[in-house]
């Protein structure tokens, strides 16, 4: 007889292949916990204020930074803003220059460090003279430049600007006293690829009574940019997990496919879906993050969603594809097609789709304009929120739809022991075992998904170090990504590994010791479908006896 | 009536002359710049300048072995603030663009001081008046309330000057350690200040552009030493690629510590009470950072999340303060003994250290002697609170020995009861009703780009003056 290879390991073999595989999920693990730091950093910086060049007002050649031989801004300080009745509106240019120097040195920003996304922090204080509503509006004329190394002091040159309007959602305790608002923070810009040395945000606050801008806020004493980026060495850590697991698992498809073409049938379905299931993580395997080391490519983040997102989508066919094959109901031959499941499938394409519409909005928009949000229009916040629930209710269905079908297996299942009994020795410990396969298979799967959601909750409930002792800690945050990315690479090709037919036995199939195995399976082996029979994973076979049952 | 006007005016016009006189000296404390005592010196190298830009003091003194001499204007900034110790001038020639930081922080301490103490007898003034540094103040001498309060907020000021000019980008010595346990946990206080002040000033005043021959052997490094500090500098390159940066807290701590605890080495009650005050000051602002967070996953979902911390407002740390004042503990001075500060009523002892106050270390301690928690709560009350040891006078009239201003000539609050108010305020003396008439820019129009058309407003308003 022939199967597929979990069928026909022995336990021991299993025993083994699973602590290793598990052993190198804990690798993964603590590989992030301990080599890498957190995936991310901030540095805040505080917006040194100048007074404003004449004619800057449409020229976007003129550039204000404060650092350097060259450096070109006017300080203005607190004082002389306040003694100014109208706190010099529409004089002022808020300057940072990123990232800022450090331990005596002038930094700049390396490719490793992937992007960068700028969150801004207003100190509001009360003013008399303008009355600051609870929830307005704030209008920012917002400039980016960049420069590198090698350029002059001066070489700024133009990245992006833009006019935006975003919300500004204040509270006070005390008016009358001179203490700041408590504002909450704007999100600003979102960069997809950091390929210069050096950036520079120049930001003004047009105030205007004709076209009612910024006229009901407060005295802006400050402003702080908060500036994620993605810290260097977790990107090399994770791009040395992607090298790694890349070549593994396109071996392991290369040998898995190999496997199935030496067999005389085509293809099963459950043998397409594994080896679409491989391509699409081989898709987000790819090291396409080294090209960023010499190109700049503004799309990473929006083809890194992408990327995510088909292997998400794929991974969720998957499993109710494999729940389906194992539904032990029979109703024609035309089982070995995606065509009878499309009904289970559209939840899942609803939500990728709606999601990548959302994305495209998104990130899209920020490859023109890395000042774009979709959120801070009242029209966009509303689209977005449809695209967000739209792929929040097909993932329900999707989830409702695959416990039912995983429930009906195991009814299935629990239906065919009770007749167990009733079948030849051989035979019974024949199913028995997949069965008990079969449930095991499905435990890793629960176990997986148990994990990353564990570990997704404990990332977010507590702080992102772990602390043994003085000496050990773990960084929890970039442990969990690693060891998820781990866990689902492993997962993924332990089934690619298991599931590929077996060749133990089926060069003798026609041997006197499995004539009585062979003697019932030529029961269901006259089914038009099935021309070679003890080619096609017994589990299959198993559910189509049922069917005839 | 008239008198008090004319009287008024007068104030006003020894106000602008005061301002004035400030202003001059602004200008001559200012001009000795640090880069423009480098530029003094000709056909340096560009590497030379960079050099002499971050460790001033060093490369003047290297050049002055050279025959130039432009040494006295760096020195010349630090001067200028009167009575600082020598390990402070120390760290001022050293780390020149920090230490003024500081010095603007004690600046700012005191003008949020005067805030927090608008309308109470004592309103700081006797910290401002004679010159930058509050610590030259007769009043910080003492072991009033209002000294504890001083040397709180003074501190907190320090960490918050120079984590400020940090992030603003305008020191270059900024600390970057994204791990920062730099917490040594040596016994002296001495000891410790002096291992953080060395190791301080290497990561400040080594450079990796030191090419030049001569001036090596003027630093007296040899060039293994200067490979070394080279490689050194490259790690903290890779070290910001590797894993970014630490807080500016942190450093703004680390900076306070090594400035304002320096001042207090006698180890007297005096000294150790200025210390416990010093770090109350400083853990106000540590325990108030506001956390903030940013979702950046897939699609912008909190997958990934990060977060960071925003150091407070200086007015929410001279608010809580201020609260603090109020409730400050009077330590006995019978129960100090063996540098140790002995609560009243209770054997518990707790050591004066600059480390005392570090989260990290006080749950350390927590571990290791298991206490009721009643009890933890008490003495972590105890850690927060300001200590005063002597009762303060009541301010009401001058007394230049111990620089208090009195109470003559403040602004006080006719229609309060409470200590704003007049009765409380002039010490019974009454007071005098003043028109004040001032002209302000009124309905103004915003035009972008760029005017603004205002009408002029008079504005009129009697306040009520101390006799």
């Amino acid at each position: 007889m022939s199967g597929t290879i979990l069928e026909n390991l022995s336990g021991r073999k299993l025993t083994i292949l699973v602590s290793t595989l598990l052993f190198s999920q804990l690798i993964c693990f603590l590989i992030g916990g301990i080599f890498a730091p957190r995936p991310s950093s901030v540095q805040t910086i505080l917006a040194t204020i100048c007074l404003d060049k004449p004619g800057s007002f449409n020229d976007t050649s003129i550039w204000i930074y404060p650092r350097g031989p060259k450096a070109n801004c006017d300080v203005v300080t607190h004082e002389e803003m306040l003694k100014d009745k109208i706190r010099m509106a529409n004089q002022l240019v808020f300057v940072f220059q990123m990232p800022l120097p450090r331990e005596g040195m002038n930094l700049d920003y390396s490719r490793w460090q992937q992007n960068l996304i700028g969150i801004l922090q207003t100190d509001i204080a009360y003013d008399p003279m303008t009355y600051n509503k609870p929830d307005t509006e704030l209008t920012l004329d917002m400039r980016l430049a960049y420069r590198n190394k090698e350029d002059p002091d001066d070489g700024w040159k133009y990245y992006a600007s833009s006019m935006e309007k975003r919300d500004l959602h204040c509270i006070a305790d005390n008016h009358t006293d001179k203490y700041l608002y408590q504002c909450d923070t704007i999100p600003i810009f979102e960069m997809g690829s950091l390929h210069h040395d050096y950036y520079l945000l120049n930001i003004r606050v047009p105030v205007d009574d004709h076209m009612k801008m910024n006229l009901d806020i407060g005295f802006i004493t400050d402003l702080h940019l908060s500036t994620i980026y993605q810290n260097g060495g977790f990107t090399k850590v994770w791009m040395s997990l992607k090298s790694t697991f890349f070549p593994l698992i396109v071996a392991v498809m290369i040998w898995f496919w190999h496997r199935v073409h030496l067999l005389q049938r085509k293809p099963v379905l459950l043998e397409y879906m594994l080896i679409y299931l491989g391509a699409s993580l081989t898709f987000l395997n790819l090291p396409l993050e080294y090209l960023t080391l010499f190109f700049e490519m503004k799309f990473m983040l929006l083809l890194s969603d992408i990327r995510q997102g088909i292997f998400y989508a794929m991974l969720c066919s998957f499993w109710l594809v494999f729940a389906g094959e194992h539904m032990l109901i029979q109703e024609s031959g035309e089982r070995n097609s995606l065509k009878i499941y499309w009904r289970h499938l559209l939840a899942v394409i609803t939500g990728c789709v709606s999601l990548f519409l959302f994305d495209i909005c998104e990130r899209g928009v920020q490859l023109r304009n890395p000042f774009y949000s979709i959120w801070v229009s009242r029209f966009g916040s509303k689209i977005a929120m449809t695209f967000i629930i739209l792929g929040a209710i097909s993932a329900a269905i999707y989830f409702l739809f695959l416990c039912y079908m995983v429930w009906k297996v195991f009814c299935n299942i629990s239906i065919k022991r009770s007749v167990l009994p009733s079948m030849s020795k051989m035979r019974r410990l024949h199913y028995e075992g997949i069965i008990y396969r079969f449930k095991f298979l499905m435990l890793a799967t629960l176990l997986c998904a148990l994990l990353t959601i564990i570990g997704f909750i404990l990332g977010q409930v507590t702080d992102s170090q772990w602390h043994w002792n003085e000496n050990f800690e773990l960084e929890f945050s970039s442990a969990f990504f690693t060891g998820v990315y781990g866990m689902w690479n492993i997962y993924i090709a332990s089934m690619i590994i298991l599931y590929a037919p077996s060749h133990k036995k089926w060069p003798n199939e026609n041997d006197q010791t499995q004539e009585n195995i062979m003697g019932e399976e030529i029961e269901f082996s006259n089914l038009p479908s099935d021309s070679n029979p003890s080619e096609i994973s017994s589990l299959t076979q198993f559910a189509r006896k049922t069917a005839l049952d | 009536m008239v008198e008090s006007q004319r009287w008024i005016k007068d104030l006003g016009v020894i106000k602008i002359i005061y301002l004035l006189v400030v202003f001059v000296i602004q200008i001559v404390n200012c001009l000795p710049d640090v880069r423009a005592s480098c530029k003094t010196v000709p056909n340096l190298t560009k590497s030379q300048l960079d050099l002499c830009y971050k460790a001033n003091d060093v490369t003047l003194a290297a050049i002055e072995g050279l025959d130039v001499n432009c040494l006295p204007d760096v020195r010349a900034s630090c001067k200028t603030v009167p009575n600082l110790t020598k390990s402070q001038l120390d760290l001022c020639y050293k780390a020149n663009d920090v230490t003024l930081a500081a010095i603007e922080g004690l600046e700012l301490a005191i003008f949020e001081c005067q805030h927090q103490f608008r309308w109470n007898r004592w309103n700081c003034s006797s910290l401002k008046s004679k010159s930058r540094n509050p610590h030259s103040s007769n009043l910080f001498k003492k072991g009033y309330r209002e000294s504890a309060f001083g040397h709180a907020i003074t501190a907190a000021g320090v960490v918050l000057s120079v984590a400020r000019a940090c992030s603003q980008g305008r020191l270059l010595s900024c600390g970057c350690d994204p791990n920062a346990h730099r917490r040594s946990l040596s016994k002296s206080l001495r000891d410790t200040l002096e291992v953080e002040k060395s190791r301080f000033l290497d990561t400040i005043i080594d450079n990796p552009f030191i090419i030049d021959k001569r001036l090596e052997r003027n630093f007296g490094l040899d060039t293994n030493e200067v490979v070394s500090k080279k490689r050194i500098k490259q790690q903290l390159a890779n070290r910001w690629k590797w894993a970014g940066c630490s807080h500016n807290i942190d450093f703004g701590v680390e900076f306070s510590e090594l400035f304002l605890d320096s001042r207090e080495k006698a180890g007297d009650l005096q000294s150790q009470i200025n210390l416990h005050n010093n770090n109350v000051g400083r853990s106000v602002v540590e325990r108030n950072l506001v956390s903030k967070c940013k979702c950046h996953g897939l699609s912008g979902s909190c997958q990934l999340k990060t977060c960071w911390k925003s150091s407070p407002d200086f007015r929410t740390v001279g608010k809580i303060l201020k609260q603090q004042f109020r409730r400050a503990v009077l330590v006995d001075q019978s129960n100090f003994g063996n540098g140790m500060i002995i609560y009243n009523g209770n054997n518990k002892r707790r050591k004066s250290k600059s480390a005392n106050f570090r989260p990290s270390i006080v749950q350390n301690e927590m571990h290791n002697n298991v206490m009721l928690p009643k009890r933890r709560n008490k003495r972590n009350k105890m850690e927060n609170s300001l200590f005063y040891f002597q009762k303060s006078p009541n301010f009401c009239e001058r007394d230049t020995l111990s620089d208090i201003a009195g109470t003559h000539g403040r602004r006080c609050n006719r229609n309060s009861t409470g200590s704003d108010s007049c009765s409380s305020l002039c010490c019974g003396r009454g007071y005098n009703l003043v028109k004040e008439v001032t002209n302000q820019r009124c309905n103004c129009r915003f035009h972008w780009c760029c005017y603004v058309e205002c009408q002029t407003c008079e504005v009129v308003e009697w306040i009520s003056i101390c006799n």
